[in-house]
């Protein structure tokens, strides 16, 4: 068998994402007529007691919109800070393992840093808990 | 004319049709999801579940379709979603009120993109390049423009040239993945969208004015945010073995057997970030016995109270979706994907994700699906088994013991993939690499549990706060 061979054509890699957009428009198709649709054959009854906001049958007391917990902010404080930290882990776990395979000697220093990493990483962990951050009893 | 039909039909790219066929077949599992958790529950609670909706539409003439079991239940139910009156309260953001069915629902249908549903088919084509001379490779800049148009969108890998009596024509071969979108960085793209979800709970809980969505949207974003970290934690230990953001090689490394009987999955070498993988996942999407974003009792319906109609089905089927992509992205990573021992052919060791056969392609698709079902089939297990945490339990499962615990555990990983990982880490890792892997699991969570006899013990939960001046407390009551 003659095997003349083509050259290998990679695809563009921004092709890609062509099926997420088309995803997209799907999804956004699918929501927008999904409720459409319904807004179109249900029935619309109002009154003044349907518009009140649902409390259990009670007349609503004061307005939803107020001061809340603290702890839900210092917990949405505390996410951002670790989950930024572990975003940088992908770059670094992408690249580990074929490092050690390929250049054992670089594959050290990637160690020690991803250590100290961690370790800061866990300071702030032992300090946050420390201050109470992780209690919410 | 039959012959434009099928050269316009060839230059349709697979993933359209990939993406329809996926879209439509999650949608309509998702509609079953719902009535097979029903039987579940009526299964665990000894009682017979919905087996009156068949498919006769009262018609008598259609006597035969009646009863079902129940199976006409999911299309009553979206027929009534629809029916129902689309109500808005007074007070809620119009807008917002609005949007966050869409958000929600458009974020999990997009994180199935990435699921690697069936490894990589390839085929074989005859195409006339117009090319004379068929002596040497042709390399692809060096194609004129027509040929280039005749080969089909995606990759080429190589063509062969036909025998001489039709010159010009090459056998050409290409690959496509039987997936919607084969991303380089498919597990990124799938944590990223369905962190994404975490917007539309909140911005329905606040814009619908009620408090109970209020609090419910509130305790569902502090829920999901804590249980991300460690999921990402845990995704990242299955990354860090393979070196590779694309889930799609993450299942095909997974695709052999050690010694013959024992399928490479990551079950076997990362136990522990299975279990802490499969606790995040069932966080992430609310549900018992993380469920205290809607629970009845305090909560009424959660973030959901205010919605009516097929926007509360938008949120319905969102949970389920997102069900269904969590328990998929759980069998790529730790279940082996579309690998089953004896059903999934090509045993090729350098390229087991492809094959030549459509029916092999169809064989892994149902492999995955029955896999993930089985996943699912765990979560409504669990939800109708267990009870419901309280609030503290959960935030300080998530922060005090599984975030420390997956940084321990992908700091072990990184250890022994650095001294173990010269010769096979890359490829696989299997052998001796795995039972190391695994000891290295059974060691942090034995460590763990001795870590935490060590700590001093928290303050009682629930603490009884005693009426100063009562005969419990002697100190003195508080003036007024």
């Amino acid at each position: 068998m003659t095997s003349s061979l083509l050259a290998v054509q990679l695809a563009d890699p921004r092709l890609a994402w062509a099926p997420v957009v088309l995803l997209i428009i799907i999804a956004v198709g699918f929501a927008v007529t999904n409720v459409a649709v319904s807004i179109l054959i249900g029935p619309k009854r109002s009154g003044k007691v349907k518009e009140t906001t649902y409390e259990s049958g009670m007349v609503p007391i004061g307005d939803t919109r107020r001061r809340f917990n603290v702890r839900f902010y210092i917990v949405a404080m505390i996410f951002l800070v670790i989950d930024v930290d572990i975003i940088f882990f992908y770059p670094w776990a992408t690249i580990f393992a074929p490092y050690v395979q390929k250049m054992p000697d670089k594959s050290g220093a990637l160690l020690i840093e991803m250590i100290v990493f961690v370790g800061l990483l866990l300071l702030a962990y032992v300090y946050a808990w420390g201050k109470g951050v992780f209690r919410w009893d | 004319m039959m012959d434009t039909l099928k050269d316009w039909l060839f230059w349709i790219p697979a993933w359209f049709w990939i993406t329809l066929v996926v879209h439509f077949t999650i949608l309509g599992t998702v509609a079953y999801l719902i009535l097979l958790e029903r039987k579940v529950a009526s299964w665990v609670q000894d009682r017979i579940g919905p087996n009156r909706v068949g498919f006769d539409f009262g018609l008598p003439f259609l006597w035969f379709l009646k009863g079902m079991n129940g199976l006409g239940q999911p299309l009553a139910d979206g027929l009534k979603f629809i029916f129902k009156e689309d109500y808005r309260p007074g007070g809620v953001d119009k807008i917002l009120f609005t949007l966050a069915p869409g958000i929600m629902i458009l974020t999990i249908i997009i994180s199935i993109a990435a699921v690697p549903w069936g490894g990589i088919k390839q085929s074989t084509r005859a195409i006339d390049l117009g090319v004379n001379d068929t002596s040497a490779p042709v390399p692809a800049d060096q194609l004129t423009a027509a040929a280039q148009k005749k080969l089909p969108p995606g990759e080429v890998v190589y063509g062969v040239p036909t025998p001489a009596d039709q010159p010009g024509t090459y056998n050409v071969t290409f690959r496509y993945s039987f997936q919607i979108a084969d991303l380089d960085i498919g597990v990124l793209f799938i944590l990223a969208t369905l962190s994404l979800a975490v917007y539309g709970v909140v911005i329905g809980g606040w814009a619908s004015n009620n408090k109970y969505s209020f609090l419910g949207g509130l305790r569902a974003t502090a829920n999901m945010i804590s249980y991300e970290v460690p999921l990402g934690l845990a995704v990242l230990t299955i990354v860090l073995m393979y070196g590779t953001l694309d889930l799609g090689t993450i299942v095909e490394k997974q695709a052999w057997m050690w010694h013959g009987i024992i399928p490479a999955w990551n079950i076997f070498t990362q136990p522990l970030a299975f279990l802490m993988f499969l606790v995040c996942i069932h966080a992430e999407a609310n549900r018992a016995p993380f469920d205290l974003a809607e629970a009845e009792q305090e909560l009424v319906g959660g973030y959901h109270t205010e919605y009516s109609s097929m926007r509360f089905a938008l949120f319905f089927l969102a949970e389920y979706a997102g069900m269904l992509t969590t328990s998929a992205v759980c069998v790529a990573l730790f279940f082996g994907g579309w690998h089953f021992p004896g059903l999934t052919g090509n045993t090729d060791p350098n390229n087991p994700a492809v094959t030549s056969h459509l029916l092999i392609a169809i064989v892994r698709c149902v492999v995955f699906f029955v896999k993930t079902l089985l996943i699912i089939f765990v979560f409504m297990w669990v939800r109708w088994s267990l009870p419901r945490f309280r609030f503290d339990q959960l935030m300080g499962l998530a922060w005090r013991a599984l975030i420390p615990m997956s940084l321990v555990i992908l700091f072990a990983t990184a250890v022994v993939i650095y001294f173990f990982g010269h010769d096979r880490a890359l490829m696989r890792v299997g052998g001796k690499m795995g039972l190391i892997l695994l000891a290295a699991n059974v060691v942090t969570l034995i460590v763990f549990f001795g870590a935490y006899l060590l700590l001093p013990a928290p303050p009682p939960t629930n603490r009884r706060i005693r009426i100063p001046g009562s005969r419990f407390n002697p100190e003195p009551a508080l003036s007024a």
